[in-house]
């Protein structure tokens, strides 16, 4: 896949589109008959449709397919919800097809080269700034394949706004900015937002002690020890047992596209910054930070950070870590902001941008690698990953478990929340591919703690005393892809009408059990700062009801 | 003919399979749709850079026979390269897997003829009473039950109501006591098919080896039936069994890509079906060409035990 | 391997047909020959005798009377009136809507949504419970026969169709025609087929026909082997050496004799393949390569609702499963029967039962 989100933890800006969905983002079908979502034709929905129609002088009903892919099995419930609520208005003729990773990834990335009459359904997770959603989505220089942007949406006002929202750092500024943005791409409807996600942990109360749920997808271990942050967890014999969705696949940060590489690798890397759990920047390896210039940023590094292999943390770390970027699979996440490092002194560095970057603090922190890597024979990342983190890579089994373990030279000198020492020595992550299998595993204790419980599941553990179930909104959403460069779906009030008319109730609450929210607009919950209750109020107001 | 002969022979026959099955297998590349060298960087948008060094590595620019006589070389030499997605050597990746397949498969054989050659003996001598239309119904049973379904069933009963048995596999070396116990499950619900194929394979065929002239005369001759049965019609019969032991092979490798799913089992199956969602085209070549070559070999060990035992067939 | 296969099919063969229409095609051939045993070892080779009817009434005499083969013919039967008339069979094209099949067994539509409470159990209005989107499990389970029973058929039917005539052209033309074909054919069968499905669906993309021809691909294998195998014994055969003294075309030879005798043994595996295709099928469902997840399919039901058994949602798996499971049992049971029922030496008691299974075995080996 084209993109994870980078390190989460650092919450870089590039956006990632999630597959196998049972990462992080859970619900369950409960047994409400929700009939609040019934439509006819008469609704105001589908009247838009008609008029839309009726303008293009197309006969309904219109054939389309919707698409999702075969491995998310919440993807594939709630586009057949969206099918069967087109098929109900009597204007669509919508089948419905699921494909195979792979083949649907292409799809996606070729819908607008190939003028395929396909509505696309997928998820995007990002970080922790409003730009790693809306700009690989809607900007136009990211066209696919090249970019996520699938459908090839392209509008002046967006561009700029979106560019606007980059360049600009006071806060309020951009606050203002992302509202603008997001009212311009209701008005567009280049896609349909459908759901905002929750990320699910579910652990055995008897072996785990407060653990707290990273909202990124990709960063769900950052409770064990987060010194920066301010969390950890202690787990019953010093041995935490969880669940990994899928086979750990490339650790180097250069090459990490899978979230579940990254969640691997977590706590194994640390960057200058990282960012908590409630988003805000905070140092890690950078003992502290200042602007210099509104394109210069001036490091200070924690003295005496060892790798796991023995080298000590200087600024040429930092400079190796961002440089080794170009021209790698994962490029963007440093170079479309970074332009060169300068090193003042052994713990001092200015990072030069090239223009000025907006979500910079939330995007800096990545991976700082040790030197060895650059050596034919020295350190391979992509399968043995080294870094400063509180944990050190101890052993891997493909299709069984991704070990770590303590790294007893772990720079943190403990304060009042966190102690210097980790509670936790050892971390098994256990690669289990069958979502049945992660619960059944739970269930019987053979795994402490779950991020990957099937969507229909979590219901049993709330009501189980002996687990809990830590949930919270994620940087994540679900949303709908119109084929906009074909008829009819080139009409915005034909995107519209099918805008109003999509179940969203019905999805959260038969799909996903209530677990996240409906969304209208691109800026996921977890964005305080950005998401605006009474903007949503205000769109909803508008454009539904 | 000899032995050594028809054993030379049949093995230059295997030849020309072998290099059937690796061109198909090499052909994936090829066949999967988007531009080889996307394919070959499992479609990770690498820089024009790293694509001329794609090119150059795999040869693109060859003609095809050159490629796949290099690709060749290389297999031969256990060379399988890296995998693009995971950057591991793949030959290493496989060797992990492999022996895990073996084990739970050979268990699955073992358990298959544990239970299929008694059972055949004694469906084939009770034939007709009900002791044999019992047995005859449970192998159809056995063969009507979809494996996937079984196991998350057994999984359920035993692992996850009674707690018996892990659900996924415990942190142990392959031959330890708690491995072997985590086997049972996956072991029965991969064996089962196998179990019934051999039932029903060993009594028909010693029914008809029951009706032969040498029975009737050994009868006749008054040697003891457990010693005609056992002596002379088992061991005949047994080598119709070892005629299906390469296509239990391919039955077994089957049954485990859908076992491995349900049991979390890190074996050859599992690691196929993941390749396939990774779009990981090295490693999905490397795995389907060990499978393949092993069935190849495995059937030409059959014909040359087969032809072993029975000289006649050297003839044919 | 093709070299091990007269050996290995020696003394083997399989009939065909109880249903009427096999038997009124049949009966246009007049040449059956009396003697479908072809044991080389007890050198039984009366040559072309008997092309009498009452063979046929014969084996439907034998086939009737063993019980569990007309249980299981019963069965198959129910399965397919309750597929076909399950719900309305409409074919929409230029605007026009043809219905080709106007009964609804199913108390709802199978693909309506909500209609009852999700998840919910059995009960008088949904006998077999609802899934997560309120449809009726019993009308879904009803109608999803369709799909697996017309997979069944028509991956047989397509792999009898490239296979037969591949198979036919091997074992009577012979040399390197048949040199090549069976090596490709050996080559093939050297993929498990589970795996050369997963990399077609992986190549292909997923959805019915697909399935059907990743199913197809890997399935017409075992009938050339199986053709070759009974052209090139039945070549052999005596009557047909004398028909060839007497002067016969080998147009006619193929047709009258060659055919006839070769036909019989692929109906039986065919029939026990049906079972073997069906079961595949909804393992490719369970990797999640098989038909769309909306499908009533069987195997793709059981695979939507594997989560359900932890969730205490037992009856959406266990319906299915049960269908599948009786349709493969049942389809099993009748190939059996058909197996007994054209076995010459079933005539003697003794024997009859003994050699039940002996073909089946014989074509289970080459299903993969």
């Amino acid at each position: 896949m084209d993109g994870s989100e980078g390190h989460a933890n650092a919450g870089t800006r590039r956006a990632f589109l999630g597959w196998a969905g049972a990462t992080a983002t859970v619900g369950l079908a409960g047994c409400i008959t929700a009939i609040e979502d019934r439509i006819d034709a008469d609704s105001e929905g589908a009247q838009q449709i008609q008029r839309g129609l009726e303008a293009a002088g197309i006969e309904p009903p219109v054939e389309t397919t919707i698409y999702a892919n075969a491995e998310n099995s919440e993807r594939v419930r709630w586009t057949q919800l969206v099918q069967h609520a087109l098929n109900e208005t009597g204007l669509f003729d919508v089948g419905f097809e699921s494909l195979e990773w792979s083949q649907y990834e292409q799809l996606c990335f070729n819908m607008a080269e190939n003028e395929e009459n396909a509505l696309v359904s997928l998820d995007v997770s990002g970080g922790w700034d409003p730009h790693s959603y809306v700009e690989p989505l809607f900007h136009s220089a990211n066209h696919a394949p090249a970019g996520l942007n699938f459908n090839h949406f392209a509008a002046d006002g967006v561009d700029e706004l979106i560019e606007d929202g980059l360049a600009e750092d006071d806060p309020d500024r951009r606050r203002e900015i992302y509202a603008e943005l997001q009212r311009e791409l209701v008005e567009h409807v280049p896609v349909s937002p459908i759901r905002f996600g929750e990320s699910v942990t579910v652990y055995r109360q008897d072996s785990i002690d407060d653990w707290r749920q990273y909202p990124l997808p990709g960063s769900e271990y950052e409770s064990v020890y987060a010194p920066y942050a301010g969390v950890s967890t202690d787990a019953d014999g010093g041995e935490l047992v969880g669940d990994a969705v899928a086979v750990v696949s490339n650790t180097d940060p250069i090459n990490m596209h899978d979230t579940t590489s990254n969640m691997a690798t977590g706590l194994l890397y640390e960057g200058l910054l990282a960012v908590d759990f409630d988003g805000t920047p905070q140092p890690q390896l950078a003992a502290d930070w200042t602007q210099l210039e509104e394109t210069t940023y001036r490091f200070d590094l924690r003295e005496d950070v060892n790798f796991h292999n023995g080298e000590t943390l200087t600024a040429e770390h930092v400079r190796f870590s961002l440089d080794r970027y170009e021209g790698t699979p994962r490029e963007n996440d440093v170079f479309e902001w970074y332009d060169h490092t300068e090193i003042v002194d052994e713990t001092t560095l200015e990072i030069h941008l090239t223009e000025p970057y907006g979500p910079f603090e939330t995007s800096v922190g990545l991976p700082i690698v040790p030197l060895a890597a650059d050596e034919d024979d020295g350190v391979d990342l992509s399968a043995t990953p080294v870094g400063t983190g509180p944990y050190e890579f101890a052993d891997r089994s493909d299709g069984e478990y991704w070990d770590l373990e303590r790294f007893d030279d772990h720079w943190f000198d403990g304060d009042d929340d966190v102690p210097a020492e980790a509670p936790i020595e050892t971390v098994r992550m256990r690669i289990i591919d069958e979502p049945a299998s992660r619960q059944a595993a739970l269930e019987t204790g053979e795994i402490d703690l779950a991020t990957g419980v099937p969507t229909e599941s979590v219901g049993g553990f709330v009501d189980d005393d002996s687990f809990a179930v830590e949930r919270t909104v994620a940087g994540q959403f679900d949303f709908l892809i119109y084929p906009r460069y074909l008829e009819p779906f080139d009409r915005t009030e034909v995107r519209r009408g099918i805008d109003r008319l999509l179940p969203r109730t019905r999805i959260l609450e038969d799909v996903y059990d209530g677990y996240g929210s409906v969304a209208y607009t691109t800026v996921p919950p977890l964005l305080e700062a950005f998401a605006d209750p009474d903007l949503e109020d205000e769109i909803v107001a508008e454009y539904f009801e | 003919m000899s032995l050594g002969t028809y054993a030379l022979r049949r093995t230059l026959l295997a030849v020309p399979v072998l290099v059937g099955v690796s061109a198909i297998t090499f052909s994936f590349v090829h066949l999967v749709p988007g531009d080889a060298i996307d394919v070959l960087a499992g479609f990770q948008g690498v820089d024009p850079e790293a694509r001329d060094a794609l090119r150059e590595e795999y040869g693109l620019d060859d003609p095809i026979w050159r490629q796949y006589l290099a690709w060749v070389t290389d297999v031969l030499a256990l060379e399988f390269g890296e995998s693009p997605i995971t950057g591991r050597d793949v030959g290493a990746t496989i060797a992990e897997r492999l022996p895990r397949t073996l084990a739970l498969g050979v268990a699955a054989w073992l358990l298959s003829l544990a239970i299929g050659i008694p059972a055949g003996i004694v469906a084939a001598l009770n034939h007709g009473r009900p002791a044999d239309e019992l047995t005859r119904l449970g192998a159809l049973a056995g063969i009507a039950t979809p494996n996937f379904w079984l196991g998350l069933v057994l999984l359920f009963i035993f692992g996850v109501h009674l707690g018996w048995v892990r659900v996924t596999p415990p942190d142990a070396g392959l031959a330890s006591l708690e491995m072997l116990w985590f086997m049972v499950l996956p072991t029965i619900t991969l064996g089962t098919a196998s179990a019934a194929l051999i039932t029903r394979l060993l009594r028909a065929s010693m029914a008809r080896e029951l009706q032969k002239a040498y029975v009737r005369t050994a009868r006749a001759k008054g040697l003891r039936e457990r010693t005609v049965v056992l002596k002379h019609v088992l061991r005949n019969s047994l080598t119709a069994v070892v005629t299906v032991a390469g296509l239990q092979l391919a039955i077994l490798v089957d049954g485990a890509v859908v076992v491995e799913q349900v049991f979390a089992w890190p074996g050859m199956g599992q690691l196929v079906v993941d390749a396939v969602d990774q779009r990981d085209v090295p490693l999905i070549q490397a795995s389907v060409l060990v499978i393949a070559v092993a069935v190849v070999l495995a059937n030409l060990l059959v014909d040359l035990v087969y032809a072993a035992l029975d000289p006649r067939v050297r003839y044919r | 391997m093709t070299d091990r296969e007269p050996t290995a099919r020696r003394g083997r063969l399989r009939v065909e047909g109880f249903e009427s229409s096999t038997e009124r095609s049949l009966e246009d051939d007049t040449a059956w020959p009396r003697s479908v045993e072809r044991d080389r070892e007890q050198s039984r080779t009366e040559g072309s005798v008997g092309r009498s009817r009452s063979r046929w009434r014969d084996i439907w005499r034998r086939f009737r009377s063993d019980r569990t083969a007309l249980l299981g013919a019963a069965i198959v039967a129910i399965l397919t009136v309750l597929a076909v008339f399950a719900w309305p069979l409409e074919v929409t094209t230029l605007g026009y809507r043809i219905t080709l099949q106007p009964f609804a067994l199913a108390p709802y539509d199978p693909g309506e949504l909500y209609v009852g409470p999700t998840n919910a159990g059995p009960s008088l209005a949904h006998p077999f419970g609802t899934d997560w989107a309120g449809r009726d499990q019993f009308s879904r389970v009803l109608a999803g026969g369709r799909y697996s029973l017309s997979i069944g058929a028509l991956a047989v039917a397509l792999a009898l169709c490239v296979g037969v005539p591949l198979g036919a052209i091997a074992g009577y033309v012979g040399g390197w025609v048949d040199e090549a074909i069976m090596r490709v054919v050996d080559i093939l069968f050297a993929f498990p087929f589970l795996v050369l499905a997963i990399a077609i669906v992986a190549v292909l993309g997923q959805g019915y026909w697909n399935v059907v021809a990743a199913l197809v691909i890997t399935g017409w294998l075992s009938y050339a082997r199986l053709i070759r195998g009974e052209i090139l014994s039945v070549r052999e055969a005596e009557y047909v050496t004398a028909a060839k003294a007497l002067g016969a075309s080998d147009r006619r030879i193929v047709a009258r004799h060659v055919v006839p005798n070769a036909v019989a043994p692929v109906i039986v595996q065919a029939t026990l393949n049906v079972g073997t295709v069906v079961l595949a099928a909804a393992a490719l469902g369970f990797l999640g390569l098989g038909l769309s997840p909306d499908s009533a399919e069987w195997g793709t039901m059981l695979a939507d609702g594997r989560s359900s058994l932890l969730q205490g949602h037992w009856h959406i798996t266990v319906f299915p499963g049960l269908a599948l499971f009786a349709f493969v049992l049942a389809i099993n049971l009748v190939g059996d029967g058909l197996n007994d029922a054209l076995e010459p030496r079933l005539e003697d008691g003794e024997s009859r039962t003994a050699h039940r299974g002996s073909r089946t075995h014989d074509v289970e080996r080459r299903d993969r």
